[in-house]
């Protein structure tokens, strides 16, 4: 033992959490920066995680996802949940034309993104996982900006709403290409089809209890000084856990969480319950991480088939809430602004390319170029774009 | 009546200048109602009026909708009515048309004369140049003060008589205010008042009472040499609690916080029918400025304590429980209820006098869960008749 053994060793070894310090306490400037700028504070946030990853921030910047993985993913957690629970499931049943909005809008990019990619020679499964994916929009984003702008009112609600939808469908869709490639690749018919069916019937058991578990627990806690809000919060961590242990989806899982959580609750306990300042929290780690994953070496190979994905989804979803906007009750120029709110595109896809890359890393290694430059497009483009059809539908409040 | 109601007002249609007062056929009805546009997701008012509007005005429907000041806010009013049962009619097409746009819009409408909870810095001035400039006038009142009442019209003969009207129906505001009251919440806290509604309604210039002026011909005067000081440019630019609506050839109550169901709105058009009737034709008391001595005060006590209140009768100097002289005014009335067929109706109010109010019962059903998001989905409740 060295004389001088109180002494840390040289180099010093920092731990994760000064890392995680450092990290937020960017975030936060950058993101404040971002607001002055009349930006949303996201795009900081994704900034900070590009800025911080080894491909800017040089040899000395550490994996910053690989330390935060544990936090993003409680984070995507809490955020999925908030989500489900401003969903109203009894809404679709009084206004079905937004459900057709929904399909229509989720379909069209589907078919139009699987099809444009295909005609510009991207191999078949490539193009449809990508159309999979593309046809989501990001919910976080939404959550996000619409957050930090306090938006409120109809064109909001219905971000929300669609947002949710074009998830689960996307997430279905990515089963059943799975499940179609895993029959194509071995011939592997029970994987084929158990593969999917674990991952939708899996995630959504997996919601459904968390629901009850959170109304079980605020039917016996008192909403006073927050007890109700930190239960439900350990609550989700412990589910998220499961999720991610029993290899599910954390985003069908929590989103069909919150919203069953919201349509089961007779009573209205869910109403006072506030993430606040976790819920910002949260975002913020969501954000940076999606942001340290954007890798921008990959742009210039796949610009091509990204710019055409982009391209062909926003199309798709422009038809898509245009065809149904009369009957469910939206002028044509709330309609464009709706359209505008759902381009972001969703972090989500961030985890279902890595997923791909280890069963099929081929797939996966071309799925990543494609999606990945798209992705870093729209993670720059979407978010004050979304912002800015919040404010022209004058939802947001100037006072904030 | 308050900030919101007056700067509605003032958007309405171009007025007649010459304050020609209009013939109408005497004790013939018509009410506004004001409604809150409130979010299914938290209880909060929320933004949604363009969207309900455009809706509604697809269809075929009775009633009229119009903006209001806030996007939180619709207003709806019935044509001319002479009697409650075909109001009554009207008022639950109203109803029916409002619920199932609201509906397909995810959207909630409530009565009450104020939000439980609203947080005024929320809202957002109606996109209206001329709401604007009402905002640059009034400031935060314009949007602090988002309040909500029912305006009651009775059909005068002549200006003369809806002068006699609006000043001898002074008597009986606080009846009007303690049988209407739903406004004891205001910006989340208990006000201990019934109608909190009615103190929002103080701050504004030329509130309160009309001056003391018998004849139409005076009026005009008296109107002339306020134009004259540039206090007003027209009929509008009062706020009075009653006021004469020469337009309409009406005399038009505004004291009434919006009642929670359009049960009790139709109830209190009985009402004003009934005494218009009996001030009419039994004539009981003499209109001078002694009516006036013990307004404010009569006000204070209706707002602050429901039928619990202090009364002073101006007429007699007598001082007595609100209750108590409203349920005598209703045996006075009795014959002209019974000629208006509107007994049932009254029969209905003398409940809510003894039994309690909109106040009273929105007390009640905020206590059990102590909140006011489920509060206001119970008012939503009451609003669509599932109560």
């Amino acid at each position: 033992m060295s004389e001088y053994f109180f002494l840390p060793a040289w180099p010093p070894a920092f731990g994760n959490l000064l890392w995680f310090g450092a990290t937020l306490l960017v975030a936060v400037l950058l993101g404040e920066l971002a607001h002055r700028l009349r930006l949303p504070r996201i795009s900081g946030y994704v900034f900070t995680g590009l800025l911080l990853s080894p491909q800017l921030g040089g040899q000395w910047a550490p994996d910053i996802f690989e330390r935060l993985r544990p936090f993003f993913t409680v984070a995507f957690g809490l955020l999925l949940f908030e989500l489900g629970q401003r969903i109203d499931l009894g809404w679709l049943r009084r206004n079905p034309w937004l459900l057709a909005t929904g399909v229509a809008e989720a379909g069209l990019a589907f078919l139009l993104t699987a099809g444009i990619l295909y005609f510009i020679d991207v191999p078949g499964p490539v193009a449809v996982l990508a159309a999979a994916l593309a046809c989501a929009t990001g919910p976080a984003v939404v959550l996000s900006v619409c957050k930090d702008a306090s938006a409120r009112g109809p064109i909001t609600e219905r971000l929300h709403l669609l947002a949710a939808l074009n998830s689960a469908m996307s997430f279905i869709a990515v089963g059943m290409v799975y499940a179609f490639q895993h029959i194509t690749d071995a011939s592997h018919l029970e994987i084929g089809l158990l593969h999917p069916l674990y991952l939708i019937a899996g995630s959504v058991v997996l919601g459904a209890v968390l629901a009850l578990a959170v109304l079980a627990l605020l039917a016996r806690l008192r909403p006073a000084h927050g007890t109700q809000t930190i239960g439900a919060i350990a609550l989700i961590i412990a589910a998220v856990a499961l999720a991610d242990t029993l290899q599910l989806s954390v985003v069908i899982a929590l989103l069909v969480a919150g919203t069953l959580a919201r349509a089961w609750d007779k009573q209205r306990r869910l109403q006072p319950m506030d993430f606040g300042l976790m819920g910002r929290l949260a975002l913020i780690v969501v954000f940076v991480s999606t942001g340290s994953l954007l890798h921008l070496d990959a742009v210039g190979a796949a610009i091509v088939p990204a710019v055409a994905l982009i391209a062909a989804r926003a199309l798709g979803k422009i038809v898509g809430v245009f065809a149904f906007a009369y009957p469910s009750g939206l002028s044509q120029r709330k309609a464009s602004l709706l359209s505008i709110g759902l381009l972001p595109m969703t972090g989500a896809a961030l985890l279902w390319v890595e997923r791909t890359t280890q069963v099929w890393p081929e797939l996966g290694a071309q799925l990543a170029a494609i999606v990945l430059t798209a992705l870093i497009i729209m993670e720059v483009l979407a978010p004050p774009a979304l912002q800015f059809a919040l404010k022209r539908a004058d939802e947001t409040n100037p006072e904030r | 009546m308050a900030a919101t109601e007056i700067l509605a007002d003032a958007q309405a249609p171009e007025q007649d200048y010459s304050l020609e007062f209009s013939r109408s056929e005497t004790l013939t009805l018509g009410v506004e109602l004001e409604l809150q546009i409130v979010s299914r997701l938290d209880g909060d008012l929320t933004r949604g009026a363009t969207e309900l509007l455009a809706l509604i005005e697809r269809k075929q429907h009775h009633g009229d909708f119009k903006p209001e000041i806030t996007e939180s806010m619709i207003e709806v009013s019935t044509g001319v009515h002479h009697n409650c049962a075909t109001m009554s009619a009207e008022l639950n097409d109203v109803r029916r048309t409002l619920i199932g746009a609201a509906d397909q819009l995810n959207l909630l409408i409530c009565g009450g004369g104020a939000h439980p909870f609203q947080h005024w810095a929320e809202r957002k001035i109606f996109d209206k140049p001329r709401f604007h400039h009402l905002h640059e006038q009034y400031g935060y009142l314009a949007k602090q003060f988002t309040v909500f009442g029912q305006h009651i019209h009775v059909g005068c003969p002549n200006g003369d008589e809806a002068l006699f009207l609006l000043h001898a129906l002074s008597r009986y505001l606080p009846h009007f205010i303690a049988l209407s009251a739903a406004s004891p919440y205001y910006q989340g806290v208990d006000t201990a008042f019934d109608s909190s509604r009615l103190n929002a309604v103080s701050a504004f210039p030329l509130s309160g009472r009309a001056p003391l002026v018998r004849k139409w011909s005076e009026f005009i005067d008296y109107f002339e040499h306020m134009r004259g000081f540039g206090v007003v440019e027209s009929m509008k630019d009062f706020y009075w609690d009653i006021r004469p609506k020469p337009e309409f050839g009406t005399v038009e109550i505004r004291i009434c916080d919006t009642p929670l169901d359009i049960e009790r709105a139709v109830a209190l058009a009985a009402f004003s029918q009934a005494v218009c009737r009996y001030l009419l034709i039994e004539r009981p008391f003499v209109i001078d400025e002694s009516l006036y001595a013990v307004y404010t005060f009569n006000r204070f006590q209706a707002a602050r304590f429901g039928f619990d209140g202090s009364f002073i009768d101006p007429t007699t100097r007598e001082k007595k429980v609100l209750r108590d002289d409203f349920i005598e005014t209703l045996q006075k009335l009795a014959p002209h209820s019974a000629e208006l067929d509107v007994t049932a109706l009254l029969l209905g109010l003398e409940k809510v006098a003894r039994e309690g109010n909109d106040a009273f019962w929105m007390r009640e059903a905020y206590a059990p869960t102590r909140s006011f998001g489920d509060l206001v989905w119970q008012v939503a409740q009451r609003w669509r008749g599932n109560n």
